[in-house]
């Protein structure tokens, strides 16, 4: 195996506390065959690096404009313009910036690189029983770089979990199996019409290999963004309940709540925004649909509690 | 009724110290009383000042008025109109402003610039309450009877000692008396109040028991305990901690229990007035005691009382009581977690203390393991043995950034254009190590002449505060016949605390890669950007800002600049002897002076502008911890804390969201347990979001209740000042 294997990372995010046991550290991979118009991460869908830019943070330097070859940066009447259309997401502006108002999303990391920022928490993780989770974005589009950080991370006797919304071919789920103590599955619409209209693909590839991957053993912990007006009404909770207690094996279910924070990222990777404007759910929504899934012998929290 | 009424009595109870009653038939007036007081001070002139304090304790406890409360447990009023508080006033004014008046401008210029503050402390003390609980006020005296006669006997009995044992066999004569006044006025509210149905009685029952034997009773002994406080307070020493509040308390809360006297929920209810009484004090840095910790025989301390005062804390919320939680590896995760649950629903007032760290720190001041076992943390965080140790813990506070400032400019304060410190040569820096070495040069003027400060002013300890009561409790003043402040204690340490070590840090660093390796400016030219507040350099503002080298996000370069400097700095003091015996302490904190010292420092290296707060304890500096909680931990546990035996604190803000559920509890345990496996010293945390700090600014009547851990204390977040509220929201913007 080609230690120096890279792979396309979107942030790797300290003191991770609820994608898996203990202190973790979540790395966040780009590319995503999903297209949820709910998207909190919406600088994981293109597997292309992107830049994003926020325009509050900005603080009219122009250092970016002195670096960019490629003219996306200018500056009008002492103001900093920034054109999308012209930029190629090679970053050097981001190393200049001042105001901390541009970021890389897609750089690219070794995977010996990524684990070294993952050890330094070492002592947390061996105190709470924490490790890595992989998120994204999908990482399994990057199946064998997943492979190889979780067989890194795994050979130092760490925890390791991946977070998929399992729209990807058997095969990579494959790669990673034997090296992933759990698996965070998204369960997201029963009805795969309407699945496909929220998310761009329907339901039943990811159905099919949540039955095997629950079939060959591995643990699973299933989460549900419960998104207020698009798969909160009680019939898909039922339906929802009704095919998750047919697969033996799921330890448990988390209701996530929805939240539009991610908003203002849709604005600064110059994307449209699709979120919906529907307000987070409140905690007891969260604690009765739980209650809904537990009448299905399901073990379910809310994602608050 | 007798139970089952602290509720209905809840905010009586805290009126008993805002607006204070009292029986007038039971004693002098006030104007009497301070006309008598001052006779009998000035009848007495030219005796030994322990003395003249004696006989004024005893006149204010004999002819004082006083107020035994119906609807009260516990009974300690005296109105003793600050007497004894102004005479120790008078004293001290006469040392700063006669004795030692040089000395003393000196350091009130270092203090007007900022730089440092440095004298006598006599706030930081706990008695030894282990001698108090199993002697009682009658065993103490006895004692102090015992212990004259037998040097009386053997013809060793010095003038010094006889005045010693005098003074303190008047005070504790005087306790006595006191309480057998209390108790007569217990008796008489009976006979008049049936209403809470013969609680005076029981009341009077406990107060005359107290006055022949030690206490048998948690009632007895938590009566005792209150009246102790109000004394020594009102003698001089403020109590900066209750001790082992479990191990001190649980024989009488079991005996209680066990023979039947009073169920679970009688004894919580005593608890409850208790904690009350003690939090309407308000004193404002709090009422502190601790739970759990290693015994001196090395066996874990956790008992029942523990999770039961834990239990009534949670349920009261008081801000001003004050929970040190002594963690070591064989404490139950469950009183972790009860307490972590405490601090995450607001309920903040708790500092973790490492016992790994603390006893061997101690250790390296002389005291024995199983004496450093006995630790107290004192005040803040500051650990001193308890019964054996004077620790005056705050004698000499240092602002690290200060140092920085002078050095740039050669011993002249910017904002004011005042000579201060050592001269130097800023022009003929030419290497990083030459500033640093300068650097070393100014810190160790500075500590150097603190230390001189409270040097001189030890010598006049016993002309400012004799303590008569307080050393009655502490074995080693009794047997040797001498005053707590006058080393008669087995350890009579003296401190000095750093603090802003983050924003030093960041100075020295950002001036080794902006100067001296990339050259983006020079020394010279630094200096004066900064004395204009970085007018027209707004650019290398930014770029220093947002360089990535900064204290608190686990960045090798910085976190070994910060092992280096507080080294050096623990290097100037540690074990370094005092005058009265002991050793000087080194500490790293800067309680609430951060902002205090800020105000009088210029920008700073580091991207800060003038007057705004420097960095706090061993945070980063704000906004620049951009690694999050686990990075600051990491830099965190660099620095060798077995050298700070005087305290230091890590100080961890978390957003709500990031404690919720069982995995946020997790977390936070997972945080503790981590930095102190680490070798950290102690850990406070703050639970808040941006969003409710800034309402709580624009609306403050509806967030009267919320409560923020200033620095090893609570305060209700709307009593802040607008600096320190903008620093909070500052902080929590960051998470």
């Amino acid at each position: 195996m080609n230690q120096s294997i890279a792979g396309s990372i979107i942030d790797i995010k300290r003191f991770s506390i609820h994608d898996g046991p203990g202190i973790r550290t979540t790395v966040f991979l780009k590319g995503c065959p999903l297209r949820c118009i709910w998207c909190h991460n919406p600088e994981g869908i293109s597997d292309a690096p992107e830049l994003c830019y926020f325009e509050k943070k900005c603080v009219n330097c122009g250092q970016c404009v002195v670096v960019c070859p490629h003219n996306a940066h200018r500056m009008v009447d002492g103001k900093h313009v920034f054109k999308w259309e012209n930029c190629n997401a090679c970053g050097l502006c981001t190393n200049v910036c001042l105001g901390d108002a541009l970021t890389l999303y897609g750089e690219k990391m070794t995977a010996d690189e990524v684990v070294a920022v993952v050890m330094e928490d070492e002592p947390f993780y061996r105190e709470t029983g924490g490790g890595m989770t992989l998120s994204g974005g999908e990482p399994l589009l990057q199946a064998a770089y997943c492979a190889e950080l979780l067989r890194l991370v795994k050979q130092r006797g760490l925890h390791t979990a991946v977070d998929t919304c399992g729209a990807v071919p058997w095969a990579f789920f494959k790669e990673v199996l034997p090296l992933t103590d759990l698996f965070l599955y998204d369960i997201k619409h029963m009805d795969t019409a309407l699945h496909s209209i929220y998310t761009g693909a329907g339901n039943e590839r990811i159905h099919d290999n949540l039955r095997r991957l629950a079939k060959s053993g591995a643990a699973i912990e299933i989460r549900i963004p419960l998104i207020p007006g698009y798969n909160d009404d009680d019939a898909n909770i039922d339906a929802t309940g009704t095919f998750l207690s047919g697969i033996a094996g799921i330890e448990k279910v988390v209701i996530l709540p929805y939240h539009s924070l991610a908003r203002s990222k849709y604005l600064a990777l110059g994307l449209a925004d699709t979120m919906p404007h529907t307000a987070s759910p409140s905690d007891e929504t969260l604690r009765k649909t739980a209650e809904r899934l537990r009448a299905f012998g399901l073990n379910t929290a809310s994602g608050r509690d | 009724m007798l139970w089952n009424t602290f509720y209905e009595n809840r905010e009586h109870l805290n009126r008993q110290y805002i607006d204070p009653h009292w029986i007038e038939d039971s004693g002098l007036d006030p104007e009497a009383l301070k006309t008598g007081a001052n006779e009998l001070i000035r009848r007495m002139q030219g005796q030994p000042k322990q003395l003249i304090k004696a006989k004024v304790f005893d006149y204010i406890l004999r002819n004082g008025q006083i107020d035994v409360d119906p609807a009260d447990w516990f009974h300690d009023r005296i109105r003793h109109e600050h007497i004894l508080g102004n005479l120790r006033l008078q004293w001290w004014r006469h040392i700063d402003e006669d004795v030692l008046a040089d000395m003393h401008s000196l350091e009130r210029k270092a203090w007007s610039l900022g730089a440092f503050f440095a004298g006598a402390d006599f706030s930081h003390t706990s008695p030894d309450w282990n001698n108090l609980l199993d002697l009682g006020i009658t065993g103490l005296l006895e004692r102090i009877r015992e212990k004259r006669d037998e040097k009386l006997n053997v013809g060793t009995l010095t003038d010094d000692e006889a005045v010693f044992y005098e003074a303190s066999a008047i005070v504790y004569e005087a306790v006595i008396l006191f309480i057998n006044r209390l108790a007569v006025w217990a008796e008489k509210n009976a006979k008049a109040d049936i209403a809470h149905g013969g609680r005076m009685l029981l009341c009077a029952k406990s107060l005359r028991n107290l006055a022949v034997r030690p206490p048998a009773t948690m009632h007895e002994a938590l009566q005792l305990g209150i009246i102790y406080y109000e004394l020594q307070e009102m003698e001089g020493e403020p109590i900066r901690s209750h001790g082992g509040f479990d191990r001190l308390y649980d024989r009488f809360y079991e005996k209680d229990i066990a023979s039947g006297l009073f169920t679970v929920e009688q004894e919580k209810e005593l608890l409850r007035f208790f904690y009350t009484k003690l939090n309407g004090n308000r004193f404002s840095a709090g009422r502190p005691f601790y739970l759990g910790g290693l015994m001196p025989s090395g066996k874990d301390a956790v008992n029942p009382l523990s999770f039961v005062v834990l239990d009534t804390y949670s349920e009261l919320g008081l801000p001003y009581i004050k929970i040190h939680i002594r963690v070591h590896p064989d404490l139950s995760d469950k009183l972790i977690e009860k307490a972590l649950d405490c601090i995450r629903n607001g309920k903040n007032s708790i500092v973790f203390m490492n016992d790994e760290t603390v006893i061997p720190a101690l250790m390296g001041t002389g005291v024995s393991q199983t004496e450093a076992r006995e630790y107290a943390p004192i005040g803040c965080y500051e650990p001193a043995v308890m019964g054996l140790e004077v620790p005056c813990t705050f004698n000499v506070f240092i602002n690290m950034a200060k140092a920085v400032e002078l050095t740039l400019y050669d011993g002249i304060d910017p904002l004011t254009g005042i000579q201060f410190g050592t001269p130097g040569e800023s022009s003929e820096y030419n290497s990083f190590e030459a500033f640093y070495a300068a650097f070393q040069k100014q810190l160790e003027w500075m500590v150097s002449t603190a230390m001189a400060t409270t040097l001189e002013y030890e010598k006049h300890y016993m002309e400012i505060n004799p303590s008569p009561l307080f050393s009655g409790t502490m074995t080693d003043c009794v047997e040797k016949g001498r005053d707590a402040y006058a080393g008669g204690a087995r350890y009579n340490n003296s401190s000095v605390v750093f603090g802003c070590l983050g924003s030093a840090v960041d100075s020295h660093i950002a001036i080794r890669k902006f100067i001296f390796e990339r050259q983006e400016i020079s020394l010279h030219e630094l200096a004066e950007v900064l004395r204009s507040d970085w007018t027209g350099s707004e650019l290398l503002r930014m770029k220093i800002r947002n360089d990535r080298d900064k204290w608190g996000n686990n960045q090798p370069k910085a976190d070994a600049m910060a092992r280096e400097l507080m080294d050096f700095a623990a290097s100037l003091v540690a074990n370094q002897p005092n005058n009265r015996g002991g050793v000087f302490k080194t500490g790293l904190f800067t309680i609430d002076q951060h902002v205090n010292c800020g105000l009088k420092t210029g920008a700073t290296p580091d991207g800060r502008k003038a007057r705004t707060p420097l960095s706090k304890n061993l945070s980063a500096v704000t906004a620049m911890d951009r690694q999050g909680v686990t990075a600051l931990i990491q830099s965190a546990s660099q620095i060798d804390f077995t050298r700070f035996p005087d305290g230091t604190v890590l100080d961890v803000m978390l957003h709500p969201s990031a404690v919720q559920g069982k995995d946020g509890l997790n977390a936070m345990l997972g945080l503790v347990r981590t930095f102190f496996r680490k070798g950290g010293f102690a850990m406070q945390y703050n639970v808040l979001d941006a969003d409710t700090l800034r309402k709580a600014q624009e609306f403050p009547e509806e967030y009267a209740n919320l409560q923020v851990r200033v620095c090893g204390w609570n305060a209700y977040f709307t009593t802040l000042g607008k600096p320190e509220q903008d620093e909070f929201i500052h902080q929590a913007e960051n998470l």
